[in-house]
């Protein structure tokens, strides 16, 4: 049975989420003149995917107050120690910890987007849509990728692609990157064994992850206004849909093309397109390695010589 | 290829005694709670671990449940090398203060354990829960249990099942006489089945009245004492090994 804090926490930080994710929408709105040609109600769960704050903070949030403390829990007490001592094959034990804090996560991006789905049905009338919105729409070959179409971030799709599979898919993704994230921070809490709920400090380290880049960029900034710093990350923006190029090849780190000036007005040269440095998915998959790896170590230190690995068998 | 002959010589006479552990080092969390200590004991045999606070008794109560892999040391716990990762004989083990979840009520929690251990008989966990002298039919949950009752059901899921090595980690703290006289009963009834039973107390009278064979957990070291001697001579002892002005 799921305890009520770690319920008002995960629905909390969906509705914090849909709250965000109505923001961005309302400003895209605007910014292309009052409406959003062809939206669907997988726009504010899509909108959500590429906000930094969303998927770096809030879902990560819900995620470790439903199971980062799955592995410190039964360390408490000794409760872990009685169901080793029973279990036939002790390993079990490990990974069906892992596997339902994936299967959690999994669960809570799934839910995430019906509950901003179906919201948006209920509340605004608008449909799920198979075709890609027209306002999010380009033409799926990466040269012609403009980045800023709406001053803020957001990764166009190819407007060939079936949008309600791609929204589908991406949550499926996003709900394997937060089972990563969630089994990071309860392994490393389990290693050193936290007396901190694992949820307050993986919301300390991703505030701070998530903080720390902008601050150096504006410390840079203020030492140096001529230098070109990137203005984000380099661990949190690979969560981040919005710094991708959809329909980029797995490698591809540049998109748009080289810079060209189309005409000149008054005595200023006007560029109406410039290569853009994007994430490559291949860096997304080195950071969730990264992430994995570290996992198996935190756990191998902390489980490593408890004999999780034997098994219990009867002595004839 | 060289050969451990150290390893090999504790291998063998693994079927004569239950454990026989030689030059025994166990390290929790950078400390070395058990140093160069050696266990023999016999199957169906009872035996007391007894020591000052913190001297390193549960660690080796978790040890012999095969929660902990010795840093160093060779031998056997019923047949299973302690320096393995394969196999480990099916432990009863009671802690201190016995875990549960406390929403639910005892049977329930045994049931839950002992679905773990692949025990799925309703009739295991009601008979086990009667021989400690708890009602199988209360639905009170475990949370609302008092100190006593907890021990008491931390009993019933130790021996539930029958296990091979029954390791139990201060049992009568918390307990009331008539609960003392029933675990003294419990546990006789384990060694006549030819269970193996290992547990700590400070209760030395105790120990000396139920054990077949005691060791001192003081200073890293495992030491034999003299036993059945009663419970005075067992005081003495266990004071002069530990310094203890009184």
């Amino acid at each position: 049975m799921l305890e009520s804090w770690r319920l008002l926490v995960a629905l909390g930080c969906i509705v914090v989420s849909i709250a965000i994710s109505y923001t961005l929408l309302g400003s895209f709105q605007v910014q292309s003149g009052g409406s959003l040609a062809g939206s669907s109600a997988l726009d504010v769960f899509y909108v959500g995917l590429n906000d930094s704050l969303v998927v770096c903070i809030l879902l990560p949030t819900g995620a470790l107050a439903l199971c980062g403390d799955a592995f410190t829990k039964e360390d408490r007490g000794g409760f872990s120690d009685i169901v080793l001592s029973r279990l036939s094959n002790r390993r079990v034990w490990l990974w069906g910890k892992c596997l339902s804090i994936t299967v959690t996560c999994l669960l809570y991006t799934l839910t995430t987007l019906v509950l901003m789905c179906v919201f948006d049905m209920v509340v605004f009338g608008t449909m799920p849509s198979v075709t890609v919105p027209q306002w999010l729409a380009y033409s799926g070959n990466p040269d012609d990728y403009q980045w800023n179409r709406y001053f803020t971030r957001i990764a166009l799709v190819p407007e060939s692609w079936n949008y309600t599979h791609l929204v589908i898919v991406l949550a499926l993704v996003e709900g394997v990157i937060l089972s990563i994230i969630t089994i990071t921070f309860a392994s490393c809490a389990a290693a050193i064994r936290a007396k901190t709920n694992p949820t307050l400090l993986g919301f300390a380290v991703l505030v701070a992850l998530t903080a720390l880049p902008e601050l150096f960029v504006n410390v840079a900034f203020l030492l140096n206004p001529s230098s070109q710093q990137r203005d984000w990350g380099f661990l949190m923006d690979r969560f981040c849909l919005c710094f991708y190029c959809l329909g980029a090849s797995f490698t591809q780190t540049e998109v748009g093309q080289a810079a060209v000036i189309t005409s000149q007005f008054d005595g200023q040269e006007i560029v109406a397109s410039a290569a853009t440095q994007v994430n490559s998915y291949s860096t997304l998959a080195l950071v969730l390695l990264l992430l994995a790896g570290l996992s198996l170590l935190a756990l191998l230190h902390r489980y490593g010589e408890s004999g999780v690995g034997r098994r219990n068998a009867r002595v004839d | 290829m060289p050969v451990n002959t150290k390893v090999l010589k504790h291998m063998g006479p693994a079927a004569e005694k239950a454990i026989d552990v030689v030059d025994l080092s166990l390290r929790l969390g950078g400390t070395t709670v058990i140093d160069s200590g050696g266990l023999q004991v016999g199957r169906g045999e009872v035996v007391g671990l007894i020591g000052p606070n913190g001297s390193g008794k549960t660690t080796m109560l978790r040890f012999l449940a095969g929660l902990l892999i010795p840093s160093s040391g060779a031998g056997s716990v019923l047949g299973a090398d302690i320096r393995n990762m394969g196999s480990w004989p099916r432990v009863g083990l009671l802690l201190e203060a016995p875990p549960f979840i406390d929403r639910m009520s005892g049977i329930e929690n045994l049931g839950i354990l002992g679905d773990l251990g692949g025990c799925k008989d309703n009739c295991v966990y009601e008979q086990a829960m009667l021989t400690v002298g708890l009602d199988p039919g209360n639905c009170t949950p475990v949370g609302r249990y008092s100190a006593g009752m907890r021990k008491r059901l931390g009993i019933a899921q130790a021996i539930m099942d029958d296990p091979d090595l029954v390791l139990l980690d201060e049992p009568t703290n918390g307990l009331d006489p008539e609960g003392v006289v029933m675990l003294r009963g419990i546990v006789r009834a384990c060694a006549e089945k030819g269970e193996t039973v290992i547990f700590s107390s400070h209760m030395l009278g105790e120990v000396a009245e139920l054990c077949d064979d005691v060791y001192l957990v003081h200073g890293g070291g495992l030491t034999r004492l003299a036993a059945g001697n009663g419970g005075a001579a067992l005081e003495r002892e266990y004071l002069s090994r530990v310094g203890a002005k009184v």
